[in-house]
Protein backbone atom coordinates (compact mmCIF):
# COMPACT_ATOMS: atom_id res chain seq x y z
CA UNK A 1 0.00 0.00 0.00
CA UNK A 2 1.34 3.43 -0.92
CA UNK A 3 0.67 6.90 0.39
CA UNK A 4 0.62 10.05 -1.73
CA UNK A 5 2.71 12.80 -0.12
CA UNK A 6 2.77 16.40 -1.36
CA UNK A 7 5.83 18.43 -0.36
CA UNK A 8 6.28 22.14 -0.96
CA UNK A 9 9.76 23.56 -1.45
CA UNK A 10 10.76 27.07 -0.19
CA UNK A 11 10.37 28.49 -3.71
CA UNK A 12 6.77 27.33 -3.82
CA UNK A 13 7.24 24.37 -6.11
CA UNK A 14 5.16 21.35 -5.21
CA UNK A 15 6.43 17.81 -5.48
CA UNK A 16 4.07 14.87 -5.29
CA UNK A 17 5.62 11.51 -4.31
CA UNK A 18 4.22 8.08 -3.72
CA UNK A 19 5.70 6.65 -0.44
CA UNK A 20 5.06 3.13 0.90
CA UNK A 21 2.96 3.09 4.10
CA UNK A 22 4.53 1.38 7.14
CA UNK A 23 3.16 -1.93 8.57
CA UNK A 24 2.12 -0.28 11.80
CA UNK A 25 0.06 2.41 10.10
CA UNK A 26 -1.55 -0.08 7.78
CA UNK A 27 -2.67 -2.28 10.67
CA UNK A 28 -3.33 0.34 13.30
CA UNK A 29 -7.11 -0.19 13.39
CA UNK A 30 -6.80 -3.93 13.85
CA UNK A 31 -4.15 -3.49 16.53
CA UNK A 32 -6.27 -1.00 18.44
CA UNK A 33 -9.22 -3.39 18.21
CA UNK A 34 -7.09 -6.24 19.61
CA UNK A 35 -5.67 -4.07 22.40
CA UNK A 36 -9.18 -2.98 23.43
CA UNK A 37 -11.21 -6.12 22.80
CA UNK A 38 -8.81 -8.70 24.28
CA UNK A 39 -8.79 -7.30 27.83
CA UNK A 40 -12.51 -6.54 27.65
CA UNK A 41 -13.29 -10.13 26.61
CA UNK A 42 -11.04 -11.58 29.32
CA UNK A 43 -12.52 -9.21 31.89
CA UNK A 44 -16.08 -10.22 31.02
CA UNK A 45 -15.17 -13.92 31.18
CA UNK A 46 -13.46 -13.59 34.58
CA UNK A 47 -16.21 -11.34 35.97
CA UNK A 48 -18.95 -13.75 34.89
CA UNK A 49 -17.22 -16.71 36.52
CA UNK A 50 -16.21 -14.96 39.73
CA UNK A 51 -19.48 -13.09 40.25
CA UNK A 52 -21.52 -16.30 39.95
CA UNK A 53 -19.02 -17.99 42.31
CA UNK A 54 -19.34 -15.33 44.99
CA UNK A 55 -23.14 -15.09 44.61
CA UNK A 56 -23.53 -18.72 45.64
CA UNK A 57 -22.18 -18.54 49.17
CA UNK A 58 -22.15 -16.05 52.06
CA UNK A 59 -19.41 -13.75 50.86
CA UNK A 60 -20.73 -10.25 51.62
CA UNK A 61 -21.04 -9.56 55.35
CA UNK A 62 -23.44 -7.00 56.81
CA UNK A 63 -21.68 -6.14 60.05
CA UNK A 64 -23.90 -5.56 63.07
CA UNK A 65 -22.66 -4.15 66.36
CA UNK A 66 -23.39 -6.03 69.57
CA UNK A 67 -26.92 -5.25 70.76
CA UNK A 68 -28.18 -3.94 67.42
CA UNK A 69 -31.05 -5.40 65.40
CA UNK A 70 -30.83 -6.14 61.69
CA UNK A 71 -33.60 -6.64 59.15
CA UNK A 72 -32.36 -9.37 56.87
CA UNK A 73 -34.26 -11.82 54.67
CA UNK A 74 -37.82 -12.11 55.91
CA UNK A 75 -37.12 -11.27 59.56
CA UNK A 76 -35.50 -8.97 62.10
CA UNK A 77 -32.55 -10.52 63.93
CA UNK A 78 -31.04 -9.70 67.29
CA UNK A 79 -28.52 -11.42 69.54
CA UNK A 80 -30.16 -11.59 72.97
CA UNK A 81 -27.10 -12.92 74.71
CA UNK A 82 -24.49 -15.62 74.88
CA UNK A 83 -23.03 -17.88 77.53
CA UNK A 84 -19.76 -19.79 77.64
CA UNK A 85 -20.09 -23.11 79.45
CA UNK A 86 -16.65 -24.27 80.59
CA UNK A 87 -15.88 -27.90 79.93
CA UNK A 88 -14.69 -28.58 83.47
CA UNK A 89 -17.69 -26.90 85.11
CA UNK A 90 -20.70 -28.79 86.48
CA UNK A 91 -22.80 -27.60 83.53
CA UNK A 92 -20.06 -28.67 81.12
CA UNK A 93 -19.88 -32.14 82.67
CA UNK A 94 -23.66 -32.36 82.51
CA UNK A 95 -23.51 -31.80 78.75
CA UNK A 96 -20.61 -34.29 78.51
CA UNK A 97 -18.26 -31.87 76.78
CA UNK A 98 -15.09 -33.50 75.38
CA UNK A 99 -11.78 -32.84 77.12
CA UNK A 100 -10.27 -29.50 76.20
CA UNK A 101 -13.51 -27.95 74.96
CA UNK A 102 -16.07 -25.35 76.04
CA UNK A 103 -19.61 -24.75 74.85
CA UNK A 104 -20.70 -21.36 73.54
CA UNK A 105 -24.47 -20.89 73.55
CA UNK A 106 -25.78 -17.89 71.59
CA UNK A 107 -29.41 -16.89 71.98
CA UNK A 108 -30.83 -15.36 68.79
CA UNK A 109 -34.13 -13.47 68.68
CA UNK A 110 -35.99 -13.83 65.38
CA UNK A 111 -38.95 -11.63 64.55
CA UNK A 112 -40.50 -12.67 61.24
CA UNK A 113 -43.66 -10.59 61.73
CA UNK A 114 -44.39 -7.82 59.27
CA UNK A 115 -41.43 -8.43 57.03
CA UNK A 116 -41.15 -9.97 53.63
CA UNK A 117 -43.77 -10.22 50.93
CA UNK A 118 -45.72 -13.05 52.50
CA UNK A 119 -44.31 -13.32 56.01
CA UNK A 120 -42.88 -16.77 55.30
CA UNK A 121 -40.27 -17.50 57.97
CA UNK A 122 -36.75 -18.18 56.78
CA UNK A 123 -34.66 -21.25 57.36
CA UNK A 124 -31.14 -20.16 58.19
CA UNK A 125 -27.64 -21.38 58.84
CA UNK A 126 -25.67 -20.09 61.80
CA UNK A 127 -21.96 -20.24 62.32
CA UNK A 128 -19.48 -18.88 64.84
CA UNK A 129 -16.42 -17.09 63.53
CA UNK A 130 -13.23 -16.41 65.46
CA UNK A 131 -10.93 -13.82 63.99
CA UNK A 132 -7.94 -11.97 65.30
CA UNK A 133 -5.05 -9.97 63.98
CA UNK A 134 -2.48 -12.67 64.71
CA UNK A 135 -4.60 -15.79 64.46
CA UNK A 136 -6.11 -17.47 61.43
CA UNK A 137 -9.89 -17.26 61.10
CA UNK A 138 -11.72 -20.33 62.40
CA UNK A 139 -15.39 -21.24 62.01
CA UNK A 140 -17.80 -23.60 63.74
CA UNK A 141 -21.26 -24.45 62.46
CA UNK A 142 -24.28 -24.56 64.73
CA UNK A 143 -24.55 -28.03 66.22
CA UNK A 144 -21.35 -29.12 64.53
CA UNK A 145 -19.98 -32.64 64.50
CA UNK A 146 -20.07 -33.30 68.25
CA UNK A 147 -23.30 -34.54 69.81
CA UNK A 148 -23.89 -33.42 73.39
CA UNK A 149 -26.11 -34.69 76.14
CA UNK A 150 -29.20 -32.68 77.08
CA UNK A 151 -30.74 -29.71 75.31
CA UNK A 152 -31.07 -26.12 76.41
CA UNK A 153 -33.80 -24.81 74.15
CA UNK A 154 -36.91 -25.85 72.25
CA UNK A 155 -35.37 -24.31 69.15
CA UNK A 156 -31.75 -24.83 68.19
CA UNK A 157 -31.98 -23.09 64.82
CA UNK A 158 -34.41 -21.15 62.64
CA UNK A 159 -37.87 -22.54 62.13
CA UNK A 160 -39.85 -22.30 58.92
CA UNK A 161 -43.05 -22.97 60.83
CA UNK A 162 -42.98 -20.29 63.53
CA UNK A 163 -44.24 -16.97 62.18
CA UNK A 164 -44.22 -15.11 65.50
CA UNK A 165 -41.28 -13.78 67.54
CA UNK A 166 -39.16 -16.59 68.92
CA UNK A 167 -35.68 -17.32 70.13
CA UNK A 168 -33.33 -20.17 69.45
CA UNK A 169 -30.09 -21.25 71.06
CA UNK A 170 -27.23 -21.87 68.66
CA UNK A 171 -24.60 -24.13 70.21
CA UNK A 172 -20.93 -24.29 69.33
CA UNK A 173 -18.40 -26.69 70.85
CA UNK A 174 -15.08 -24.86 70.72
CA UNK A 175 -11.53 -25.54 71.96
CA UNK A 176 -10.74 -23.93 75.30
CA UNK A 177 -8.18 -21.65 73.64
CA UNK A 178 -10.76 -20.19 71.23
CA UNK A 179 -11.40 -16.49 71.83
CA UNK A 180 -8.28 -16.02 74.00
CA UNK A 181 -6.65 -13.50 71.68
CA UNK A 182 -9.40 -13.06 69.11
CA UNK A 183 -12.97 -11.86 68.76
CA UNK A 184 -16.12 -13.87 68.12
CA UNK A 185 -18.89 -13.02 65.72
CA UNK A 186 -22.04 -14.94 64.82
CA UNK A 187 -22.87 -15.21 61.14
CA UNK A 188 -26.46 -15.85 60.06
CA UNK A 189 -27.46 -16.39 56.47
CA UNK A 190 -30.59 -17.39 54.60
CA UNK A 191 -30.53 -18.93 51.15
CA UNK A 192 -32.61 -16.29 49.42
CA UNK A 193 -30.52 -13.38 50.71
CA UNK A 194 -27.12 -14.65 49.60
CA UNK A 195 -24.43 -13.52 49.07
CA UNK A 196 -25.19 -11.08 51.92
CA UNK A 197 -25.08 -12.45 55.44
CA UNK A 198 -25.53 -10.92 58.86
CA UNK A 199 -22.40 -10.83 61.00
CA UNK A 200 -23.17 -10.00 64.64
CA UNK A 201 -20.27 -9.04 66.87
CA UNK A 202 -20.23 -10.72 70.29
CA UNK A 203 -18.90 -8.60 73.12
CA UNK B 1 11.82 4.43 -5.96
CA UNK B 2 12.32 0.81 -5.08
CA UNK B 3 9.18 -0.75 -3.47
CA UNK B 4 10.61 -4.22 -3.25
CA UNK B 5 10.84 -5.58 0.33
CA UNK B 6 14.50 -5.93 1.28
CA UNK B 7 15.87 -9.40 1.83
CA UNK B 8 16.83 -8.78 5.43
CA UNK B 9 13.15 -8.16 6.22
CA UNK B 10 12.26 -11.62 4.92
CA UNK B 11 15.06 -13.12 6.99
CA UNK B 12 13.96 -11.18 10.07
CA UNK B 13 10.36 -12.33 9.64
CA UNK B 14 11.52 -15.92 9.28
CA UNK B 15 13.68 -15.66 12.36
CA UNK B 16 10.84 -14.11 14.34
CA UNK B 17 8.51 -16.91 13.25
CA UNK B 18 11.02 -19.59 14.26
CA UNK B 19 11.54 -17.86 17.63
CA UNK B 20 7.78 -17.71 18.30
CA UNK B 21 7.26 -21.36 17.32
CA UNK B 22 10.22 -22.40 19.49
CA UNK B 23 8.87 -20.47 22.46
CA UNK B 24 5.42 -22.02 21.91
CA UNK B 25 6.95 -25.51 21.77
CA UNK B 26 8.88 -24.92 25.00
CA UNK B 27 5.75 -23.61 26.76
CA UNK B 28 3.68 -26.52 25.42
CA UNK B 29 6.12 -29.15 26.62
CA UNK B 30 6.95 -27.63 30.00
CA UNK B 31 3.47 -26.53 31.08
CA UNK B 32 2.05 -28.94 33.69
CA UNK B 33 -0.68 -31.13 32.22
CA UNK B 34 -4.22 -31.17 33.63
CA UNK B 35 -3.44 -34.03 36.04
CA UNK B 36 -0.46 -32.20 37.46
CA UNK B 37 -2.33 -28.88 37.65
CA UNK B 38 -5.09 -30.50 39.67
CA UNK B 39 -2.96 -32.87 41.70
CA UNK B 40 -3.18 -32.81 45.50
CA UNK B 41 -0.66 -30.72 47.41
CA UNK B 42 1.41 -33.17 49.44
CA UNK B 43 2.17 -32.28 53.03
CA UNK B 44 4.83 -34.61 54.44
CA UNK B 45 4.32 -35.85 57.98
CA UNK B 46 5.92 -38.31 60.36
CA UNK B 47 4.75 -40.82 62.90
CA UNK B 48 3.73 -39.19 66.18
CA UNK B 49 3.94 -35.63 64.86
CA UNK B 50 0.98 -33.53 63.68
CA UNK B 51 0.87 -32.72 59.97
CA UNK B 52 -1.18 -29.69 58.98
CA UNK B 53 -2.76 -28.91 55.63
CA UNK B 54 -5.26 -26.28 54.49
CA UNK B 55 -8.18 -27.56 56.55
CA UNK B 56 -6.91 -30.78 58.06
CA UNK B 57 -4.51 -31.62 60.85
CA UNK B 58 -3.72 -35.25 61.61
CA UNK B 59 -1.39 -37.17 63.88
CA UNK B 60 -0.62 -40.85 63.39
CA UNK B 61 -0.01 -42.14 66.90
CA UNK B 62 0.65 -45.79 66.14
CA UNK B 63 0.48 -48.45 63.45
CA UNK B 64 0.03 -52.17 64.00
CA UNK B 65 -0.37 -55.25 61.82
CA UNK B 66 -2.71 -57.93 63.10
CA UNK B 67 -4.51 -61.04 61.91
CA UNK B 68 -7.76 -60.13 63.70
CA UNK B 69 -9.17 -56.92 65.10
CA UNK B 70 -12.05 -56.15 67.43
CA UNK B 71 -13.53 -52.67 67.33
CA UNK B 72 -14.75 -50.76 70.37
CA UNK B 73 -18.29 -51.30 69.14
CA UNK B 74 -17.84 -55.05 69.43
CA UNK B 75 -17.41 -55.66 65.73
CA UNK B 76 -14.84 -58.38 65.04
CA UNK B 77 -13.44 -58.75 61.57
CA UNK B 78 -11.82 -61.76 60.09
CA UNK B 79 -9.77 -61.47 56.94
CA UNK B 80 -7.83 -63.85 54.69
CA UNK B 81 -5.08 -61.23 54.74
CA UNK B 82 -4.01 -58.99 57.61
CA UNK B 83 -5.29 -55.77 59.13
CA UNK B 84 -3.14 -52.66 59.26
CA UNK B 85 -4.60 -50.76 62.20
CA UNK B 86 -3.75 -47.08 62.59
CA UNK B 87 -4.50 -44.94 65.62
CA UNK B 88 -5.14 -41.43 64.35
CA UNK B 89 -6.13 -38.00 65.65
CA UNK B 90 -7.69 -35.72 63.06
CA UNK B 91 -9.34 -32.29 63.15
CA UNK B 92 -10.40 -29.46 60.87
CA UNK B 93 -8.20 -26.37 60.93
CA UNK B 94 -10.35 -23.56 59.47
CA UNK B 95 -13.96 -24.68 59.30
CA UNK B 96 -16.10 -27.71 60.04
CA UNK B 97 -18.41 -27.05 57.08
CA UNK B 98 -18.14 -29.97 54.65
CA UNK B 99 -15.20 -31.26 56.70
CA UNK B 100 -14.97 -35.03 56.81
CA UNK B 101 -12.08 -37.43 56.69
CA UNK B 102 -12.92 -38.33 53.10
CA UNK B 103 -9.57 -39.75 52.08
CA UNK B 104 -7.76 -42.30 54.23
CA UNK B 105 -5.46 -44.46 52.15
CA UNK B 106 -2.62 -46.87 52.72
CA UNK B 107 -0.30 -46.91 49.74
CA UNK B 108 2.09 -49.84 49.28
CA UNK B 109 4.10 -49.62 46.10
CA UNK B 110 1.68 -48.82 43.27
CA UNK B 111 -1.30 -50.22 45.13
CA UNK B 112 -3.49 -48.26 47.46
CA UNK B 113 -5.98 -49.54 50.03
CA UNK B 114 -8.89 -47.49 51.34
CA UNK B 115 -9.68 -47.61 55.03
CA UNK B 116 -12.26 -50.30 55.59
CA UNK B 117 -15.87 -49.35 56.22
CA UNK B 118 -16.70 -52.92 57.26
CA UNK B 119 -16.48 -52.17 60.99
CA UNK B 120 -19.35 -49.65 60.65
CA UNK B 121 -19.67 -45.89 60.75
CA UNK B 122 -19.10 -45.43 64.48
CA UNK B 123 -16.20 -47.85 64.88
CA UNK B 124 -13.54 -45.91 62.99
CA UNK B 125 -12.79 -42.30 62.09
CA UNK B 126 -13.08 -42.77 58.33
CA UNK B 127 -15.83 -40.67 56.75
CA UNK B 128 -16.59 -39.03 60.08
CA UNK B 129 -17.36 -35.33 60.42
CA UNK B 130 -14.53 -33.26 61.83
CA UNK B 131 -14.60 -30.37 64.29
CA UNK B 132 -12.51 -27.22 64.04
CA UNK B 133 -9.60 -27.39 66.45
CA UNK B 134 -10.99 -30.40 68.34
CA UNK B 135 -9.31 -33.71 67.55
CA UNK B 136 -11.22 -36.91 66.91
CA UNK B 137 -9.04 -39.84 67.93
CA UNK B 138 -9.74 -43.38 66.87
CA UNK B 139 -8.74 -46.29 64.69
CA UNK B 140 -8.49 -46.79 60.95
CA UNK B 141 -8.41 -50.34 59.63
CA UNK B 142 -6.91 -51.34 56.31
CA UNK B 143 -7.54 -54.84 55.00
CA UNK B 144 -4.39 -55.88 53.14
CA UNK B 145 -3.23 -59.14 51.51
CA UNK B 146 -0.62 -60.79 53.71
CA UNK B 147 1.98 -60.90 50.93
CA UNK B 148 1.60 -57.15 50.34
CA UNK B 149 2.18 -56.38 54.01
CA UNK B 150 5.39 -58.41 53.97
CA UNK B 151 6.62 -57.29 50.55
CA UNK B 152 9.72 -55.18 50.05
CA UNK B 153 7.49 -52.20 49.11
CA UNK B 154 5.90 -52.38 52.57
CA UNK B 155 8.99 -50.73 54.03
CA UNK B 156 8.14 -47.58 52.08
CA UNK B 157 4.39 -47.58 52.61
CA UNK B 158 2.59 -44.29 53.16
CA UNK B 159 -0.63 -43.25 54.86
CA UNK B 160 -2.52 -40.48 53.06
CA UNK B 161 -5.25 -38.29 54.51
CA UNK B 162 -7.40 -35.51 53.03
CA UNK B 163 -10.49 -33.54 53.95
CA UNK B 164 -12.61 -34.83 51.11
CA UNK B 165 -12.86 -37.94 48.97
CA UNK B 166 -11.48 -35.90 46.07
CA UNK B 167 -8.28 -34.26 47.32
CA UNK B 168 -7.37 -32.61 44.03
CA UNK B 169 -5.99 -29.07 44.45
CA UNK B 170 -6.11 -29.50 48.21
CA UNK B 171 -3.81 -30.71 50.95
CA UNK B 172 -2.91 -34.39 51.13
CA UNK B 173 -1.12 -35.39 54.30
CA UNK B 174 1.44 -38.10 53.57
CA UNK B 175 2.93 -40.04 56.49
CA UNK B 176 5.52 -42.75 55.73
CA UNK B 177 5.28 -46.01 57.69
CA UNK B 178 7.53 -49.05 57.62
CA UNK B 179 5.11 -51.97 57.62
CA UNK B 180 7.92 -54.48 57.08
CA UNK B 181 9.33 -53.55 60.47
CA UNK B 182 6.12 -54.35 62.36
CA UNK B 183 5.42 -57.78 63.92
CA UNK B 184 2.15 -59.43 62.90
CA UNK B 185 0.03 -59.65 66.03
CA UNK B 186 -2.48 -62.42 66.55
CA UNK B 187 -5.31 -60.08 67.53
CA UNK B 188 -5.89 -56.47 68.54
CA UNK B 189 -8.66 -54.64 70.41
CA UNK B 190 -9.22 -50.96 69.62
CA UNK B 191 -11.37 -48.25 71.19
CA UNK B 192 -14.24 -46.35 69.63
CA UNK B 193 -13.36 -42.89 68.29
CA UNK B 194 -13.37 -40.19 70.94
CA UNK B 195 -13.54 -36.40 70.77
CA UNK B 196 -11.24 -34.07 72.62
CA UNK B 197 -7.64 -33.60 73.64
CA UNK B 198 -5.76 -36.78 74.51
Amino acid sequence: MNETVTEESPDGARTVTNKPVGWLRRNIRGLVAVVVLLPVTLGIMFATQWISYFEGWPSRPVNVRAGDTLEYGNARWHIEGFDRVLGDSAAGRERDLPAGTDLLVVTVLVDPTGTGPDGVPDLCAVRLEESGADTPTRRWSNGGAISLDGALSAHTSCSSEVSTRYTFDAEFVIPTDAGESSAFSVDIYVEDALPEYASFALD
Amino acid sequence: MNLKTPRWRHAANGAALVAILSAAAIVLHTTPDRDLQQSPISVPGSLGEPATGRNIRATVHSVAVTEAVTAGTGWAGGTPGVWVVVNLSVEAVETDEMAILGTALLRVGDTHFSASTRPGRTATVVGGRLATGIPLTGPLMFEVPADVASSTSAADATLEFAISSDPRVDSLLVVPVDLGDLPVQESLDVDVPEWGAR
